[in-house]
């Protein structure tokens, strides 16, 4: 037990940061913002569920059966990062090689792994669900017993999308080696993927009907709504088990805790934690042994044929190293996500308000979100740009050792994402002018402003990385949870959209042709001042940095 | 008369200044002016503010103008500005050391006078009409002032009856003095000259013509900063000391001493009392003041310039004029005071002063408010006594207005909206606090953007130094083209950023071509950090670096082109083949395909990789990883091959097939500079050694020399452990 | 991305399709359904001739409308009974008539009119009391006796 809890300790001082407890003061703030983040969520889950009696459910009461839907939701997306996140960290994470040298019991390893999963879901549980459902008890005057019931429950809630997550990463695990073996059928699979969310989206938006009113129909609203949650009830059995189990069996017009009923569904969750565990104990276990003592070499092939050496010019080797080692990596799927998907988003958005017979302030606000949607998924994502030098590790102080302009390569880095975000506002707007009558001129103005921002921003995430470079963080670990410069590049992105989109929303009155004017060179501003701003830090502060 | 009253002064003046600066002492004296320049003011003011109504208020544009001539009109109101710049000048100038002043009063202010002594009469009968009496009180002290503004000037000349070329560049002088003559331009002046102003053209409500001036109000203040900031604090002091001084002057046209007289006509609203508060603590230093009227009236004047009150909103108007001229020096006068350091950044004990400040304002505006209106004025100080606010956030605002307390004292019922005022205050300090975070991150901004500009000068400054020191040639020539290949620290210190304590201090090394030279030291001495600095990965404190002739921190590019560099931890593009690899550093050296193919099939076979070099990276041992580092260091056949702890965690082959490499590239002329913590390594392959201490070269020697003493070991060690032996070896190495 | 900030765009991209949905609407002007309050049954116009009606007193005192006998040579009467519905601003003004349904000289043409046959045997007298009651009130009614003899 005392090297199961070095272990655990160890790996979760790694992830989080204790250093608040070497200060009373921190350590009382710590726990006062922690009390505070969690009232916040419970007071906003009350406020929802107060306004959904006012805006959907006209029998003024909540079905219980959209905590099903919500639990749900949140208990498959738990479920899926566990599975993802125990497969990488059970059977390819580098610290493995260090923890097997440790003379500690193999199992001790295993289960210190699946504890540190467990501590983050514990926590995620803290934060959002048990909140979500607390505001839910506070609004159907569910407190008390209720509540502790609650905590108690998820203690042991917890612990199934871990052990879930445990057994699915097995064939998951096979499954991610099998397309690294064959990267073809990785292509097939992410084209078909890929196709398949195409299908789905021109399907779904077959389905919007022409005219649109949410209040006039607020009754088909309701209806579909009522029913769609109860096909959830009837069908996510397990789901609406764990629910009823938390929220209690209904006895009359109120939810009792102390039933048979619940103590009985509370068996059979321990019973499938049990079962769980063991399956895990006796197929998860060892194949991560096995894979743990595996090292990378098997990868190896011994190559006969050799390839001819090329030379290029300095911009062109940057450009094909950086490109091949962002195509080589993961985080390329998050930008070409955002990228196909923006654009269909915008077309989704704007086949809704096409039906809604909109008055003056209406089309203008279609315009300000618009607008809205186009830049903020976008710059949203540019958050990993704050990143990308960091990402390279020890190698971004090699770059300084180059006879060149350090510009060059920080800019090429980039260039991928500017080119392919371009393409991506574009086709929004294209899209988007197919539903407003913008002329050639006002498209031209429209896009422009939109690619200065969305450029502007990645020259910013871009600064915000050079300028706190977390190289060491990145060569040590592979991954840093918690990067301020991905916090801020976010953070800069919501506001600076929102200020955008709030702008237009003001001058777009004086006249469509004036306001994307006046947008055009709100963006081109921001794009200089941005660039102005990463070119002289650079030229000031990269060596010092 | 007028014209007899003016000169005739002048004359008296004149007679009382010979009698002071007769002799040297009375003219180098520092105290006479200052009371000189009292006594100006005591007259302005007398002259200001004891006069009848001016009925300059009601003239309309250069039709209706009392004078006979449009032209004079003009004339008249461009004097009353200069006279405005020159009185402010004349009356700082003595508290101030700043020659320009001098040089103004000299060769402006007398001017502006000697024009105003001319238009004296149509200045009086432009400002207090035709009907006024030519010995009015105002009109005697208006002649008296003009009198004893040129009477000023000229002992400027008296003191320095020079010709004086103004330094530097003149022009930016001429615009310091357009700006100085706006600022101080009468705010009746634009009525006076343009009338009302265009129907069209209405500042209020968020118009166009509201919206451009809200901007001005951040556009201003963003000039006026980067005007200052560069200057000197003394001159920045007095720039903002005239500006405050000039835009209280210009608000305060319109009080006369009868407005004192009467407490319900006071200017004690917020942003009316930051037009006296900004002057006083300027003049007086007065910091405790200063804070309240920072956190407390910027956002004040904020919110009134978007609501503004006034009831005529055309462009020119007197009174529209009057509150832009109050409001905008409200609002970013304190900001600017501290972005120019003129005041400190403010920490929460100026919070708390300012808070107490507030809250003592508030009491007295209550307390006016309710006094005032119980005695049949109609008076809304701070707005707390009307509806003007909550009219503007609807019905549960008014309603919360309405719920009134009275008290009666003395005859006199006051009447307070007790849960209005008091939600007033509370989100008026909130907002306060909120504000200061916002202010915060702008100074952050604007030190950083400072910080930035410094630095990129110096950067343009070092390039111009390098130019003159190449002496023509071009910058892609070594500094010393009779260098050869060698590696020299001069005097080298680094400090890294804000730490006091010098990583390596003074170093001084030449290692030249042929060398296999080794840099022995405990971890930490100092050893990462020269090898670091010599390829550029840290910039250099203090000193210099030359490889073969080029100084790295002014010709780096050229300097890096020398230099192979093998790092303690491998640093590699992981998810590239070793072939991709070592082709994009070809690339970045310019190696051709002839001499990169020949080197890299040789290293291959060397360091035989045959099988792997077109696999990825990722999967090579630490050994193979180290390899291609090496390979990717002699692609290009440096000058100056650096290898920092090169041998760590290779097998016995690997070592030997390095410190081959390193034989051969130091027999062919190069310089293999090589750090390690493996004596025997260095002891068999190194030519020369240098040991680094706690940032110091305590000795470097060839192997031979330091083994006539002992072996290589012990040596180290006691160089490094004794500290008798080190000031030894120390002291032979200098 | 972060989960929070994608879940963050999804609530962003709903709330742009719902806040457009509720505020951002044309308004309808809701028209109130005004219900008819006062049917008065005032004259018979028949032919070129129009009659007032009066006011008969039945045993026991109750009184009852009705118009004089009219007497007429044609086959086929056709009238035209009017009658004051009210408010004037009433949504619905339209009214049904009834009468005894076993008389089968008495009908109601597309028109709305009352159509009033000469019998084929018996005496040539048509009477009947007629009932006009608004079909947006069905409370309220009016009644008043017609008597016609066909000459």
């Amino acid at each position: 037990m005392k090297h199961l809890k070095a272990l655990v300790m160890m790996q979760l001082k790694d992830k989080l940061d204790f250093s608040f407890l070497s200060s009373k003061q921190r350590t009382i703030s710590k726990i006062v913002f922690t009390i505070l983040k969690f009232g916040i969520v419970t007071a906003v889950s009350y406020v929802v569920f107060m306004l959904l009696p006012m805006l959907l459910f006209t029998s003024g009461r909540v079905p219980p059966n959209i905590m099903v839907f919500i639990f749900g939701l949140i208990f498959i997306l738990s479920t899926i990062s566990c599975t993802v996140g125990l497969m990488k960290n059970l059977y390819f994470a580098d610290d493995n090689k260090v923890l097997i040298t440790f003379p500690v019991n193999a199992n001790m390893i295993f289960v210190s792994k699946l504890i540190i999963y467990y501590f983050f879901e514990l926590k995620r549980s803290l934060f959002l669900t048990i909140p979500i459902f607390l505001g839910y008890e506070v609004f159907s005057k569910m407190i008390g017993l209720h509540t502790v019931w609650l905590f108690i429950a998820f203690i042991f809630i917890s612990a199934l999308p871990v052990l879930i997550g445990a057994v699915l990463s097995i064939p998951a695990m096979f499954i991610y080696r099998f397309f690294r073996k064959v990267p073809v059928v990785k292509l097939l699979t992410y084209a078909a993927v890929a196709a398949a969310a195409v299908f789905a989206s021109v399907s779904l938006i077959s389905l919007i009907p022409d005219k649109i009113n949410l209040i006039e129909q607020r009754g088909t609203i309701e209806r579909m709504v009522l029913e769609g949650l109860k096909w959830c009830g009837d069908h996510v059995y397990p789901v609406n088990l764990l629910v009823s189990m938390l929220v209690g069996y209904p006895t009359g017009f109120e939810y009792s805790i102390l039933h048979l009923n619940v103590l009985l569904y509370f068996g059979i969750m321990v019973g499938i934690i049990v079962l769980l565990s063991a399956l895990v104990f006796f197929l998860s276990r060892p194949l991560f042994f096995g894979m743990m003592s595996k090292s990378f070499e098997f990868e190896k092939k011994l190559i006969s044929k050799t390839n001819p050496n090329k030379k290029r010019g300095v911009i062109a080797t940057f450009f094909k190293t950086e490109l091949s080692s962002l195509l080589r990596s993961g985080i390329t799927a998050t930008f070409i996500i955002m990228y196909l998907a923006v654009p269909v988003l915008i077309f989704l958005l704007n086949k809704v308000y096409v039906a809604m017979d909109t008055d003056t302030e209406g089309k203008y606000m279609t315009y300000s979100f618009n607008l809205l949607i186009m830049i903020l998924p976008l710059m949203a994502s540019n958050a990993v740009i704050a990143t990308l030098y960091s990402r390279d590790g020890r190698v971004s102080y090699l770059r300084k050792t180059f006879p060149l302009t350090p510009l060059i390569p920080l800019v090429i880095k980039v260039i991928p994402m500017l080119i392919c975000s371009a393409i991506s506002i574009i086709a929004s707007v294209i899209v988007f002018s197919r539903f407003v009558s913008l002329s050639g001129v006002e498209i031209t103005l429209l896009a422009i402003g939109l690619i200065g921002m969305q450029w502007g921003h990645v020259f910013f995430c871009a600064t915000a990385d050079l300028m706190n470079p977390q190289n060491e963080a990145y060569a040590t670990t592979g991954n840093v949870d918690d990067n301020p410069n991905e916090t801020s590049a976010t953070v800069m992105a919501f506001i600076a959209s929102a200020i955008y989109a709030f702008f237009s929303y003001v001058i777009i009155p004086e006249g469509v042709t004036t306001a994307c004017v006046k947008l055009c060179l709100i963006g081109i501003v921001f794009m200089v001042a941005l660039i102005y701003m990463f070119v002289t830090k650079i030229k000031v502060y990269f060596y010092e940095k | 008369m007028q014209y007899l009253i003016t000169y005739g002064s002048l004359a008296i003046l004149a007679g009382v200044g010979a009698l002071l600066f007769k002799n040297e002492k009375g003219r180098n004296s520092t105290l006479i002016p200052k009371v000189l320049a009292f006594i100006f003011v005591a007259i302005y003011v007398a002259r200001y503010y004891f006069y009848v109504e001016y009925p300059i208020d009601n003239v309309f544009g250069l039709d209706q103008t009392p004078l006979s001539s449009k032209f004079v009109t003009v004339l008249v109101l461009l004097s009353v500005a200069f006279t405005q710049v020159s009185f402010c000048v004349l009356a700082l100038a003595p508290f101030y050391k700043i020659d320009f002043l001098k040089l103004f009063a000299k060769y402006f202010c007398l001017p502006a006078y000697i024009l105003a002594s001319v238009l004296v009469p149509h200045t009086v009968d432009l400002l207090m009409g035709p009907e006024f009496s030519d010995y009015g009180f105002s009109a005697i002290m208006h002649c008296i002032e003009v009198a004893f503004g040129l009477f000023l000037s000229l002992t400027y000349w008296l003191k320095d009856f020079k010709w004086n070329k103004p330094e530097g560049k003149w022009w930016l002088l001429i615009i310091a003095l357009f700006f100085m003559v706006l600022s101080s331009f009468p705010s009746y002046g634009l009525q006076v000259l343009f009338g009302r102003g265009p129907a069209a053209f209405v500042v209020d409500d968020f118009t166009s013509t509201h919206r451009m001036f809200l901007y001005a109000g951040f556009i201003i203040p963003v000039i006026i900063y980067f005007a200052l900031r560069e200057r000197d604090l003394e001159v920045r002091r007095f720039a903002m000391t005239f500006l405050s001084i000039t835009l209280l002057l210009s608000y305060c046209t319109r009080f006369k001493y009868t407005t004192f007289l009467q407490p319900w006509y006071w200017p004690l609203h917020l942003c009316n009392t930051a037009m006296f508060i900004v002057p006083v603590c300027l003049l007086l230093r007065a910091k405790k003041l200063f804070y309240f009227t920072y956190f407390i009236n910027v956002m004040g004047a904020f919110l009134a310039m978007i609501m503004p009150n006034y009831e005529e909103a055309r462009i020119f108007e007197w009174s529209l004029v009057n509150f832009w001229v109050n409001h905008y020096p409200a609002f970013f006068m304190p900001l600017l005071l501290v972005a120019l350091k003129i005041f400190e950044r403010p920490k929460i004990k100026q919070f708390y002063y300012s808070m107490a400040g507030f809250l003592f304002y508030f009491i007295v505006a209550l307390l006016a408010n309710a006094l005032f209106t119980s005695m049949g004025h109609d008076v809304d100080f701070f707005f707390l006594n009307s509806d003007f606010i909550p009219d503007k956030f609807g019905k549960w605002a008014e309603d919360l207005f309405k719920i009134t307390a009275s008290i009666n004292i003395a005859g006199h019922s006051l009447e307070f909206h007790p849960i209005y005022q008091l939600l007033f205050f509370i989100v008026y300090v909130g907002i306060a606090f909120g504000i200061w975070f916002v202010y915060s991150e702008f100074f952050i901004l604007a030190d950083a953007h400072y910080d930035m500009l410094v630095r990129k000068r110096k950067i343009r400054l070092d390039k111009l130094a390098l130019q003159a020191k190449l002496d023509g040639r071009s910058i892609e020539e070594p500094m010393n083209p009779d260098a050869g290949i060698k590696l020299e620290l001069k005097n080298f210190s680094k400090r890294y950023a804000t730490s006091k304590i010098y990583a390596v201090k003074n170093a001084c090394l030449t290692v030249n071509g042929g060398e296999i030279f080794g840099f022995l030291g405990p971890n930490g001495a100092g050893k990462s950090t020269i090898i670091k600095s010599i390829v550029g990965i840290q910039p250099i404190t203090e000193g210099a670096i030359e490889i073969c002739g080029f100084d790295c921190a002014t010709q780096p590019r050229s300097a890096k082109a020398q230099i192979g560099y093998v790092p303690d931890h491998y640093a590699l593009y992981e998810k590239l083949t070793g072939r991709e690899y070592i082709n994009y550093i070809a690339d970045i050296y310019d190696v051709s395909v002839e001499d990169r193919t020949a080197r890299i099939n040789e290293m291959v076979a060397l360091f035989e990789l045959e099988g792997s070099f077109d696999n990825s990276m990722k999967t090579y041992s630490h050994g193979m990883k180290q390899k291609i580092t090496i390979m990717a260091a002699l692609v290009h056949n440096p000058k100056l091959w650096i290898l920092d702890e090169p041998l760590t965690g290779l097998d016995p082959n690997s070592i030997f097939q390095v410190k081959e490499c390193m034989r051969r590239h130091a027999e062919a002329g190069n310089i293999v500079f090589f750090s390690s913590h493996i004596i025997d390594v260095v002891e068999r392959i190194c030519d020369r050694i240098a040991i680094i201490k706690k940032g110091n070269i305590m000795c470097c020697k060839t192997i031979a020399e330091v083994e006539e003493e002992c072996p290589l070991e012990e040596f180290y060690l006691k160089t490094i452990n004794d500290e008798e032996f080190a000031a030894k070896v120390l002291a032979s190495n200098k | 991305m972060k989960k929070s900030v994608i879940l963050i765009l999804i609530a962003v991209y709903v709330l742009s399709i719902g806040i457009v949905g509720t505020i951002g609407l044309n308004v309808r002007v809701y028209a109130p359904n005004i219900k008819p309050t006062s049917l008065v049954i005032t004259q018979l116009a028949y032919l070129d001739k129009v009659e007032d009606y009066q006011v008969g007193e039945k045993e026991g005192g109750a009184q009852y409308k009705y118009f004089s006998q009219i007497r007429t040579g044609e086959d086929v009467l056709v009238f035209d009974l009017r009658y004051n519905i009210g408010p004037d601003d009433a949504t619905d003004k339209s009214v049904v008539y009834s009468f005894d349904p076993s008389n089968p000289n008495i009908t109601v043409n597309e028109a709305g009119q009352l159509v009033f046959t000469r019998p084929t045997s018996g005496r040539p007298i048509v009477a009947a009391t007629v009932t006009v009651t608004a079909k947006a009130n069905a409370s309220l009614s009016d009644s008043v006796y017609i008597s016609v003899r066909f000459t």
